[in-house]
C-alpha cells in the first residue's frame, strides 16, 4: 500500500503530464473498443442479415450443380416434391433444426398495363418465410418497419412482394394487378396474374430493381413444378450451424447434394471478416504502441528528473529492483487509471449512441438502418490488462537505467 | 425519250436472269406458305426433339397467330406475331394478353417463325449466286444479304432446286459470319397440285427441332384473325403506357 501511495504521489507530482498520459491511455484504450464494439454489432448483423433477414436460414441443400448451373436450365436441379419431403422427414427428428422450408428460385418478366420489367424473384410458404424473418433483429429501420402494404399468407396465394425499386421503375403502388410471364421448367411460354401486396427495400442495392417475392404455390404455377430449388434449414441456436452441417452432409452425401452453411453461401462474409480482423490487428498494434511509447516518454523524462531522488532513495538503502519497482507501478497506475476512464468513455458512448439511435447506410444496403456501438466483456478485460501490462513494461527500460547509476552520480546529478 | 430497240433488247437480256431469279425465289417462297396479296395459309405443326409440341397456325402478310394443341399442360395458349415484330401470348384464365419478347422460345423450342411460314428473302438483297447441289440435286446457292442493320440475320443462303424451285435448304449468319441456324425442308405435301412444304428440320444453338406441317390450307384469312381480340381476354386490350 506504501508503494502505491507512494506512486500516486509521484504521478500527482506533475499532474499535467500524468493528465496527458492518462488521456492517451485512456482515448487509446476506448478506441480499440469501440472499433471493436462497432465490428462486432457490423458482423452480427451481417450473420443475423445473412440468416435471418435475407432468409438464408443456417444451412442451405441444394441439388449438386444447381447454383452453378441451375439459373440457365433451372428444371434440371430441382428437388423434386418427394425428396423434399424426406428432407423434411429428416429435418424433423433433429431438434436441433426448427424449420426445413422450401424454396424455389425464379426469374421472368412483370407485366403491368403493358409495361414490362425483369424480376428475379424467391418464393416460399408466406408463413415459413415469416417464420425465419421475424428473428432478424439486425439491419432495421429507425422506426423498425420493414415494408408497406399487407401480409402474404397461404390464404392470399396472387399477393406478390416488389421492391421500392421497381414498384417507383413501373410506377406500380400496392393493389396493382400485374402479370408475371416466364417460360416453364419444360420451355413453355406461362403468365399468371398477380397482385401488389408489398412494397419493401432489400438490402441489396442490386437487387432493388429487381426482386420480387412471391407464394411458393404461385412461383410452382409459373413454372409448372411441384419441385423446388433448395431447402432452407432455420436451427434453434446459431452455434449448432458446423454440427448440423456435418450431420446433413453423412445423410446426403457429396456426390448428388450441396450442404452448405450460411457463412459460405455467400463468400462476401467471410472475406470481410478477415478484412475487418486484419485492421482490427493493425490499429490495435499501432494503439498500443502509440500509447505504450507515451508512457515511456512520460516515464523517462520523470527517471531524468527525479535523477537526484533517486540516488537518495539509493542512499537511504532502496535497492535497485525497489527503483525498478517504484517505476513500474507509477507506470501501471498511469495504465490502470487511463484504461478505468477508457471504460467510462466507452461504455458512455456506447450508450448515447444506443439512445441517440443515428442511422446510416451500409455498403450493399438500400436503406438507412440503426448502428450501435456494442459492449464486448472479453475485449474490455483483455484490453485493459493488455494496456497495464504494456504500460508496466515501459517503465523497466528507464527505470533500470537509472537504477545502474552509481548513488553518487546520481547524487550529483544536475 | 426514245430508246433504241437494240438497247431495249440488250437490257431486257441482262435483267433477264435477274427476272428468272427472282421467279425461282419467288416461286421457293410460295412453296414455303409465303404468298402474295392478302393470301395467307394455315397448317398444323408437329414438333419434335427435346420437348414435343402441337400447333395450330396460320400466317398472311407477315402476321402470325398460333395455339397450342399439345402438351396438355399448355393447351389452350395462344401468340399473335405482329408485323411490327411485337408478339403476344395469352392462355385460358390469364386475364389479359401479354406482350413477350418475340425471340421467345415456344412449346417444344420453336421460334414462332419456323411455325409459320416466314419469309427469308424478305428484308434481304441477292448479293450473289452460284450452281450447287443438296441432297444430291441441283441447286441454286443464293447468298442474301440484309437490307438494313437491324434485321436478325446479317446473310442468308439459300439453297433452291433447279428443278421445281424449292427451297431446300438455308443457312442463317451472323454479322461475324458466325453460322447461327440452319434449317433443311422437304416438301411432300401438295397444295393445288405443287409441292408443298411437309418438314422443316432446325438447327439452332445446338438445339435440332424437327416441324412436320400437315393439313394445308391456303386462303384469304379475316384480318380480325391477326388480332389481339382474337388471342382471348378482355376484348377491349387494356390501353398501352
Amino acid at each position: 500500500m506504501t508503494w502505491i501511495s507512494l506512486a500516486l504521489r509521484n504521478l500527482l507530482r506533475n499532474s499535467r503530464r500524468s493528465i496527458t498520459t492518462i488521456a492517451a491511455v485512456a482515448l487509446g484504450y476506448s478506441a480499440v473498443n469501440i472499433l471493436a464494439g462497432f465490428s462486432a454489432y457490423m458482423f452480427k448483423s451481417i450473420e443475423d442479415a445473412n440468416i435471418f433477414e435475407q432468409i438464408n436460414g443456417h444451412v442451405q441443400i441444394w441439388k449438386k450443380g444447381a447454383r452453378d448451373h441451375g439459373g440457365a436450365d433451372p428444371g434440371k436441379y430441382l428437388i423434386t416434391a418427394e425428396e423434399f419431403a424426406a428432407i423434411k422427414e429428416f429435418a424433423g427428428k433433429d431438434e436441433r433444426i426448427l424449420l426445413a422450408a422450401g424454396l424455389l428460385e425464379v426469374k421472368g418478366n412483370i407485366d403491368f398495363n403493358g409495361a414490362t420489367g425483369f424480376f428475379v424473384g424467391q418464393a416460399m410458404v408466406p408463413e415459413e418465410k415469416e417464420a425465419i424473418h421475424s428473428r432478424s433483429t439486425a439491419l432495421r429501420s429507425a422506426d423498425g418497419s420493414t415494408y408497406i402494404g399487407k401480409p402474404i399468407t397461404r390464404e392470399t396465394p396472387y399477393g406478390i412482394a416488389i421492391t421500392t425499386g421497381m414498384a417507383e421503375n413501373l410506377e406500380m403502388d400496392i393493389d396493382s394487378n400485374v402479370i408475371l410471364m416466364a417460360p416453364s421448367i419444360n420451355g413453355q411460354m406461362n403468365a399468371l396474374d398477380a397482385q401488389i401486396y408489398q412494397i419493401a427495400d432489400v438490402a441489396s442495392e442490386s437487387l432493388n430493381n429487381r426482386y420480387i417475392f412471391m407464394p411458393l404455390e404461385l412461383a410452382q404455377g409459373l413454372y409448372d413444378t411441384t419441385g423446388v430449388s433448395c431447402v432452407r434449414i432455420m436451427l434453434e441456436v446459431n452455434e449448432d450451424t458446423d454440427a448440423v452441417t456435418a450431420a446433413l452432409r453423412a445423410q446426403y452425401p457429396e456426390s448428388g447434394w450441396e450442404i452448405i452453411p450460411w457463412y459460405e453461401v455467400s463468400k462476401l462474409y467471410l472475406r470481410t471478416k478477415r478484412m475487418f480482423d486484419i485492421i482490427f490487428g493493425l490499429v490495435f498494434a499501432i494503439i498500443t504502441t502509440i500509447v505504450t511509447m507515451s508512457v515511456l516518454n512520460t516515464i523517462g523524462m520523470a527517471v531524468v528528473e527525479r535523477t537526484k531522488e533517486i540516488g537518495t532513495l539509493r542512499a537511504i538503502g532502496l535497492k535497485r529492483p525497489g527503483v525498478i519497482w517504484l517505476f513500474g507501478i507509477e507506470s501501471a497506475l498511469l495504465g490502470v487509471i487511463g484504461a478505468v476512464t477508457g471504460l467510462i468513455i466507452t461504455v458512455g458512448l456506447s450508450l448515447v449512441i444506443e439512445g441517440v439511435k443515428p442511422t446510416w447506410e451500409p455498403p450493399v444496403t438500400a436503406r438507412e438502418i440503426v448502428w450501435e456501438i456494442r459492449i464486448l466483456p472479453y475485449y474490455l478485460l483483455t484490453t485493459f490488462l493488455l494496456l497495464i501490462i504494456f504500460t508496466s513494461l515501459a517503465a523497466i527500460a528507464p527505470a533500470r537505467r537509472a537504477a545502474k547509476r552509481s548513488i553518487v552520480d546520481s547524487l550529483g546529478h544536475v | 425519250m426514245k430508246y433504241s430497240p437494240i438497247f431495249l433488247l440488250i437490257l431486257s437480256l441482262l435483267t433477264s436472269p435477274l427476272v428468272a431469279q427472282d421467279a425461282a425465289l419467288l416461286a421457293a417462297e410460295q412453296a414455303r406458305g409465303i404468298l402474295t396479296g392478302n393470301s395467307g395459309v394455315q397448317w398444323i405443326v408437329n414438333v419434335s426433339g427435346n420437348k414435343s409440341a402441337k400447333f395450330s397456325a396460320v400466317s398472311q402478310n407477315g402476321k402470325i397467330f398460333a395455339e397450342v394443341l399439345e402438351p396438355e399442360s399448355a393447351v389452350g395458349s395462344r401468340y399473335l406475331a405482329e408485323s411490327d415484330g411485337n408478339m403476344w401470348f395469352w392462355k385460358p384464365k390469364l386475364s389479359r394478353p401479354v406482350s413477350i419478347p418475340k425471340r421467345q422460345r415456344l412449346s417444344g423450342d420453336a421460334a414462332i417463325g419456323d411455325i409459320a411460314s416466314t419469309s427469308y428473302v424478305d428484308g434481304y438483297k441477292v448479293a450473289g449466286q452460284e450452281a450447287g447441289e443438296v441432297n444430291g440435286e441441283p441447286a441454286t446457292i443464293y447468298t442474301m444479304k440484309a437490307n438494313t442493320l437491324g434485321d436478325t440475320y446479317a446473310m442468308i443462303k439459300y439453297w433452291v432446286t433447279t428443278n421445281g424451285n424449292l427451297g431446300k435448304k438455308a443457312e442463317f449468319y451472323a454479322k461475324s459470319g458466325t453460322l447461327i441456324r440452319s434449317s433443311t425442308m422437304a416438301y411432300d405435301n401438295k397444295v393445288n397440285g405443287r409441292p408443298f412444304l411437309s418438314q422443316m428440320v432446325v438447327n439452332d444453338s445446338g438445339l435440332t427441332i424437327t416441324l412436320k406441317f400437315s393439313e394445308v390450307k391456303l386462303g384469304d384469312f379475316p384480318a380480325s384473325t391477326f388480332t389481339r381480340d382474337n388471342l382471348g381476354g378482355p376484348k377491349t386490350p387494356t390501353p398501352g403506357r
